[in-house]
């Protein structure tokens, strides 16, 4: 069928004839026989050589341009027998094939700088727009109050049911793995001054202050807060956000505004509950290890945490959900739509969202160092 | 046409999608250096077909060869290989997003090694430029990215990209949709340049009736689950098949005026 792709150089009294044999088609030039390619591209032409293409076989744009390539982009002095091929040869002649310069990257210093300022222009942009989207969603909720019958219920529902209802056995699963293993580790540590009972106030104030709102946290960092990101950047990359716009809905309120809102208002449900799975891992361990029953729990855990941990606890559960509402559905929004400006932010909104959580966690534990404890 | 090669055979075709028959025993032939047009209403499964003939899609009864090789049924490696002969163009164009349009060309080239060997870097750059004037674009599109692309100019990236390896067959999905009339003149013109000069076997899909009849050698109506005819244009005019609702519904209006013309001879 097809000919492998060959040169067929004779020289008679100082002048060449170059024969052209086989099929010089891409295909047939990387089927391990690239050394026809090579002694082309090493061929010093001269103006008198004669080209003999009567015993080409087929021709595509990738062989005719290594010809192109041979004569230095100029027709030399005679072919014979190109027939039908030489619209190749006429198609290089005026074509361009220079790929147009890109834009320069500087080195050094001079790079480094420029690059410094970026990044640091980029943070303080990216923080603003956060913050942007914060005050856009309260303006949307005030417009909501003012107006009840803008509320979009039902992407709200879907959303609590995909932020709450859909986490509930993650959080519980943790929980209770956290609950075992803290209670296993402290509890030893306080039976060896006998204080077995003190496990109540130490498991009982882990969770409802820190754990049960951080565990929360980062389930809803990493499993809603990435996919909510994913989701409206992938709204981007199919015109969906446009459509509304379109249709002269606000993609702020319809989109935005339930996501934040569910993620606000279902981060202290989900608190709640994993401060109850967590004290349940709790109970069993010092039950089974150090001896304190689930009687002594019940009398004892309101005495040992006070009621405002409880409530700090719910409280920062809002306040985790809220901020990482913002920063997903930021990073969403702002997505570029091709895929790797959005991987990009996806990762952003992981890091950013789980970032500010630790921030506000460890701010919120000064200010409130002097309250329930 | 018994002496002539096929390059792609369908036998018995059967699809199932969600318990919807799509396709039943549907057969088909495509020969070396012909354009074969599969036309059929919107929805009748011709994308579907497309991407069963080539390998995206598994069918849930019959066999599809390509090159005499049952496309279903061949180790990875050889798939591999197989899978370098031919050139496709989705019907969205299909273009790597985070690659810029020089980038999205030049992949399928650079893509292609033989025991590690790759083609030289200047080579790909010029054949890449080459392909891109050949799909009616200019040199200062190769920078940019698809995103800042109109439909239009998707096409032609998705056809340059198409187009680079040069394969013996192209499959297009749906060439000229999205395009204005001049614009899709523009590519039906570039395809059939390139289908003579290379005689390159096209397999299409389009519900487009003005760039098959001004491309296509045979063609082969899918309609109602089944291949209703398979032949030349001339043939359709004499066929039965014609008398059919659905074929006639196909080429009836101002938009079969080409197609009728065609048929006629």
């Amino acid at each position: 069928m097809a000919a492998a792709p060959r040169l067929d150089i004779n020289e008679d009294g100082g002048q060449r004839r170059i024969s052209v044999l086989g099929d010089w088609r891409l295909i047939e030039l990387l089927r391990g026989h690239n050394d026809a390619m090579r002694e082309l591209e090493s061929l010093r032409v001269r103006p008198d050589d004669i080209w003999d293409f009567s015993g080409l076989g087929s021709l595509d744009s990738a062989g005719a341009l290594l010809f192109w390539r041979c004569w230095r982009g100029q027709r030399p002095g005679t072919i014979e027998g190109a027939g039908e091929h030489e619209r190749w040869l006429e198609r290089f002649s005026d074509a361009h094939l220079e790929r147009p310069a890109l834009p320069g990257r500087m080195a050094g210093l001079s790079g480094f700088l420029p690059g410094l300022g970026a990044l640091l222009a980029g943070f303080a942009i990216q923080g603003y727009g956060v913050l942007l989207c914060g005050g856009q969603f309260l303006v949307d909720l005030w417009h909501c109050v003012q107006n009840p019958r803008l509320f979009p219920r039902r992407e709200f529902t879907a959303s609590v049911y995909r932020v709450g209802t859909q986490a509930l056995f993650l959080n519980a699963f943790l929980g209770l793995i956290v609950g075992f293993v803290l209670t296993w580790q402290v509890g030893g540590q306080i039976a060896q001054f006998g204080l077995n009972q003190a496990v109540i106030g130490a498991i009982g104030l882990a969770f409802t202050r820190e754990l049960g709102p951080f565990i929360a946290a980062l389930v809803l960092v990493g499993r809603t807060g990435s996919a909510t990101t994913a989701g409206i950047g992938a709204m981007h990359i199919t015109e969906e956000i446009d459509a509304l716009r379109a249709f002269g809905v606000s993609p702020t309120l319809r989109v935005a505004m339930p996501r934040i809102l569910a993620m606000t208002v279902a981060m202290p449900l989900l608190v709640v509950w994993t401060d109850f799975w967590g004290i349940v891992g709790g109970i069993y361990i010092s039950s089974v290890k150090l001896g304190v029953t689930w009687q002594m729990w019940l009398n004892q855990f309101p005495g040992s945490v006070p009621i405002e941990n409880y409530f700090l606890g719910v409280g920062k559960g809002a306040m985790f959900g809220f901020i990482i509402g913002i920063t997903s559905v930021y990073y969403g929004l702002r997505a570029p739509p091709d895929t790797q400006g959005l991987t990009q932010n996806i990762t952003r909104s992981v890091v950013v969202g789980l970032a500010m959580v630790l921030v506000v966690e460890s701010a919120m534990g000064i200010a409130f160092s002097g309250i329930g404890l | 046409m018994s002496g002539r090669e096929e390059v792609v055979r369908v036998r018995d075709l059967r699809t199932q999608i969600d318990g919807n028959v799509i396709h039943e025993q549907v057969d088909l032939t495509a020969y070396r250096g012909e354009v074969l047009a599969i036309i059929g209403t919107s929805g009748g499964g011709k994308t579907t077909l497309l991407r069963e003939i080539i390998g995206l899609r598994e069918p849930n009864g019959g066999t599809v060869e390509i090159f005499g090789q049952d496309v279903h049924r061949l180790e990875w490696r050889e798939e591999h290989e197989l899978r370098k002969r031919w050139g496709m163009m989705f019907q969205q164009g299909a273009l790597f997003s985070a690659l810029s349009v020089f980038d999205n060309v030049a992949f399928p080239l650079r893509e292609l090694r033989k025991r590690g060997e790759h083609l030289p870097d200047d080579l790909v750059r010029q054949l890449v430029m080459f392909k891109l004037q050949l799909s009616g674009l200019s040199a200062d599109d190769a920078n940019k990215l698809p995103a800042t692309l109109s439909g239009g100019m998707i096409k032609r990236v998705a056809l340059a990209r198409a187009l680079a390896v040069e394969a013996e067959l192209l499959f297009l999905d749906e060439p000229a949709s999205g395009l204005d009339p001049e614009t899709a003149r523009d590519l039906d013109s570039v395809l059939k340049d390139l289908h003579e000069e290379l005689n390159l076997s096209v397999v299409m899909v389009s519900h487009d009736l003005d760039s098959v009849a001004a491309l296509a050698d045979r063609i082969i109506i899918l309609a109602e689950k089944r291949i209703l005819f398979e032949g030349t244009f001339a043939e359709l005019g004499r066929s039965e098949a014609l008398e059919q609702d659905v074929v006639k519904r196909l080429f009836k209006g101002p938009r079969g005026a080409a197609a009728r013309a065609r048929m006629k001879g």
